[in-house]
């Protein structure tokens, strides 16, 4: 797989006079905000350089090969996973590591980048089909589609359709069009109906069986509106009866195992908890060997990560060790669930678990989704209701049948559990928090993380 | 006693968490010692016989199903015809109207249990806090309109009605607090009341909220309403088991409840603001022409704000002279210049209210 003919034939590209006092402009911007610490720079900066020229991501993703990854849960990880594999096979690449997947966050990530170097980004579910038109990419990786940010109105089944558009190989009615149309590889989770969808249309997309845990979102039949059948098998295939169904896998998943059509196959023991981060790695091999990197060699590197923006890593609280997650909708916990509430031993149901819950715009304002998560599983836990919306999470947990307490900051409510833990525990808590919670804690924490300052804030919400 | 709360379609019609109203309806009546049921039926499923129906708000393609496959299966208007109430959020309180629209706006048949009528708003999308004062209308229903028959769609009301109206609940009702995010605006006919008057919101549209029809109860608040509205959830099941009921321990949602209602009058005056640009408040629906504007607005938004803002410009250029300027020894300044880029920043920043244009990053 190489990049599309037009953009590397473009070659390492000269910069336009206006692209350039753009790129100048990003660069000052972001130091001086990292200097002034208001942030990282990601945003400010970007928004200096799109301020200069609106046309920069395309002047900046001329002469590189791009992939983008986006859907709904583990954006962040799956990016980082394939960036991991494709600098060490390729060399550096530019990155959103931090989880900056708008426009602007791409923009500071292609800035700092050497001209011609591989580029890995996040993109955010709305932006994709903007970016795919403007960074013509070689891969995109669409993970899954389902309700989040409540608020937002974006209605999943759209987002799909728009993504299909954008995607589409077929029809192509004028120059112009032929032009900007997408001529690179769509890496696609089979067994999310609504990235089937979107893909199927694209040129040889590569289906990958990375399952689906939340099916609420996908009953729907995208193609005839009627009712999809999902066998009761999780790694089974669904269909409908107007003849959409899942297509034949080109990669999927057994027991510990990534599976090739080719007949490769390969165990995978990832340092990442859980098999939704199992899932993203087996989609990143994919991503990665469309990028041109075999697949079993970035699976080899997907093993060394260890966390992601803090997520999945170990913060010290009162010299406790205290396990760090992030969970922002009814999918991700379903997920997370599998990990927080195992079942059986007994040193696992005695450690307590803080949940915190924030409802600023980066998070969507209406946490009504938590009505949506299975709590109930968490009843023989001891859990701490903490974040601004401590007091919904309490009223959820209240009806679950869950006792808790609430605690509404998140630092004080891990301190608290940390108290009640068993001595010696490793970890002595489980803290999961939606978006904006997550990092509130690690600042709180003094945990560093590149751009904490500015995933925190996510867009501040009124007051 | 034995009650059943019947969840319709949670997958065609449960985008909101509007689950929660049948978790919260069940969990109440067994905290009171009755045997509650709560069944999902699912799209295709016949209705079963149940004491209350709940139905949430859902999507445009899936609101049309779930119209269909309700009018097809006929349980739901015989059910209500005998004197079962329902709760409907949302797009579910659209689909039990007389008409409601569809993606592209053409006016759809709804169910017709609810006198009221849905078009797509040209404005906005309502979305945020919503804060209502119920009107009487809402405690008397239980005995007078439900029990004596005298509904619009129920010439002959099982016997039910009667039996509840040992159950009514002490009036008023307290304020309903909950989260709206529609498009629809709608317009009650004669047959139907308000269920309450918007203190902070849009609501219908017209400063009214929900509707209210013997036992019928359509609303526009999600939360989920009965999560947030305690008492709300007791008054059907009031209705549903013509009894009075105990009282319960409701410290949690009280504390929840003192929270979003005081959130919910700060905000009026920027949301009002925001409406003020369209002459219809709300509107456009759990229907797509509005998503279809908000979609790519959302995308062009990032560069809009950048690239259209002289804020933004000003502030850019403003902090490469001072990258200039700056030096060690300026440490002290430090302090005063971040406070100064903050409330740029903030003043660049677009409206906080704009469906997807803040930077979630």
């Amino acid at each position: 797989m190489s990049a599309p003919a037009g953009r590397a034939a473009a070659g390492s590209a000269i910069l336009p006079p206006r692209a350039r006092a753009a790129v100048f402009a990003t660069r000052a911007v972001s130091a001086v905000s990292r200097t002034l610490r208001a942030g990282s720079g990601t945003v400010a900066g970007g928004r200096a350089g799109l301020a200069l020229d609106p046309r920069l991501l395309e002047h900046l993703a001329a002469g590189r090969q791009v992939a983008l990854v986006s859907g709904t849960n583990g954006k962040t990880t799956t990016t980082r996973l394939l960036a991991v594999a494709i600098e060490a096979l390729l060399g550096r690449a530019a990155s959103n590591s931090t989880g900056s997947n708008m426009p602007t966050g791409h923009v500071t990530a292609l800035v700092d980048a050497p001209p011609g170097a591989p580029a890995v980004l996040e993109v955010d579910e709305g932006y994709l089909p903007l970016l795919v038109r403007s960074l013509q990419p070689a891969v995109v990786v669409l993970l899954n589609l389902s309700r989040d940010q409540l608020d937002r109105t974006n209605e999943v089944r759209m987002v799909a359709n728009r993504w299909r558009a954008a995607l589409d190989a077929r029809a192509v009615q004028t120059d112009a069009e032929a032009e900007r149309r997408f001529r690179g590889r769509v890496v696609a989770n089979a067994d999310d109906p609504l990235v089937a969808w979107a893909a199927m249309t694209s040129a040889a997309p590569v289906w990958v069986g990375a399952g689906l845990s939340w099916r609420s979102d996908a009953v729907g039949c995208p193609a005839c509106d009627g009712t999809l059948m999902f066998p009761s098998d999780p790694g089974g295939a669904w269909a409908c009866t107007c003849g959409f169904a899942r297509p034949p896998l080109d990669v999927w998943m057994q027991d510990d195992d990534v599976c090739f059509a080719d007949g490769r196959r390969m165990r995978v023991e990832l340092k990442l908890p859980g098999r939704f981060n199992r899932a993203n790695a087996a989609m990143a091999a994919a991503g990665a060997e469309a990028f041109g990197v075999e697949a079993t060699e970035a699976l080899r590197r997907m093993e060394q990560v260890v966390e992601v923006a803090g997520r999945f890593g170990t913060a010290t609280i009162d010299n406790k060790p205290i396990r760090l997650m992030l969970a922002k909708n009814p999918a991700g916990w379903r997920e997370l669930l599998e990990l927080v509430s195992p079942v059986g031993s007994g040193s696992d149901l005695a450690r307590p678990v803080v949940v915190g819950i924030n409802a600023r715009i980066a998070d969507g304002r209406d946490p009504s989704w938590l009505w949506d998560v299975p709590f109930e599983r968490l009843a023989a836990r001891h859990v701490v209701a903490a974040g601004e919306r401590c007091r919904d999470l309490s009223v959820r947990l209240r009806y679950a049948g869950v006792p808790h307490e609430t605690i509404s900051d998140p630092l004080d409510a891990v301190r608290s559990a940390a108290r009640s833990a068993e001595p010696g525990a490793e970890p002595a808590v489980d803290y999961v928090g939606n978006y904006t919670a997550f990092y509130d804690l690690l600042a709180r924490a003094g945990q560093a993380v590149p751009g904490l300052e500015e995933l925190r804030a996510g867009g501040s919400s009124p007051r | 006693m034995s009650l059943t709360v019947a969840l319709v379609y949670p997958e065609l019609l449960g985008t909101y968490g509007d689950r929660g109203n049948g978790v919260v309806l069940a969990a109440r009546a067994r905290w009171r010692g009755i045997d509650a049921e709560l069944v999902e039926v699912l799209a295709g499923d016949r209705l079963p016989a149940a004491d209350i129906y709940c139905l949430g708000g859902g999507e445009d393609g899936p609101e049309l199903r779930a119209s269909e496959s309700l009018r097809a299966d006929g349980t739901l208007v015989r059910a209500v015809e005998h004197g079962a109430p329902v709760l409907a959020v949302c797009g579910g309180y659209q689909i039990l109207g007389r008409t409601f629209p569809s993606a592209d706006g053409r006016p759809l048949p709804g169910l017709g249990l609810l006198d009221v009528a849905t078009v797509k708003g040209t404005g906005r999308r309502a979305v945020g806090e919503l804060l209502a004062q119920p009107l009487p209308a809402l405690g008397e229903q239980s005995g007078a309109t439900a029990g004596g028959g005298g509904g619009w769609n129920a010439p002959d009301r099982g016997t039910r009605g009667g039996a509840a109206s040992a159950g009514r609940p002490r009036l008023p009702l307290p304020v309903l607090t909950g989260f709206e995010n529609h498009g629809g605006l709608t317009r009650l006919g004669p047959e139907a009341a308000p269920l309450a008057r918007v203190v902070s919101g849009v609501g219908n549209g017209d400063g009214t909220e929900g509707a209210l029809a013997g036992r019928v109860i359509g609303t526009y608040l999600h939360g989920p309403i009965l999560a947030r509205n305690p008492a709300l959830a007791d008054l059907l099941l009031s209705w549903a088991t013509g009894e009075e009921l105990a009282p319960l321990d409701d410290a949690e949602e009280e504390a929840l409840r003192r929270e979003r209602i005081a959130a919910a009058r700060r905000m009026p005056r920027w949301r009002a603001s925001g409406r003020s640009q369209s002459e219809t408040p709300g509107s456009s629906g759990t229907s797509a022409a509005a998503r279809v504007i908000d979609s790519p607005s959302r995308a062009q938004t990032d560069v809009d704000q950048t690239a259209g803002s002289l804020a933004g410009r000003a502030g850019a250029l403003l902090a490469t002279v001072r990258s200039v300027c700056q030096s060690k020894f300026w440490g002290p300044v430090r302090s005063a210049t971040r406070s100064v880029t903050g409330a740029l920043a903030r003043a660049a920043s677009p409206p906080t209210d704009r469906p997807g244009g803040s930077a979630r990053t």
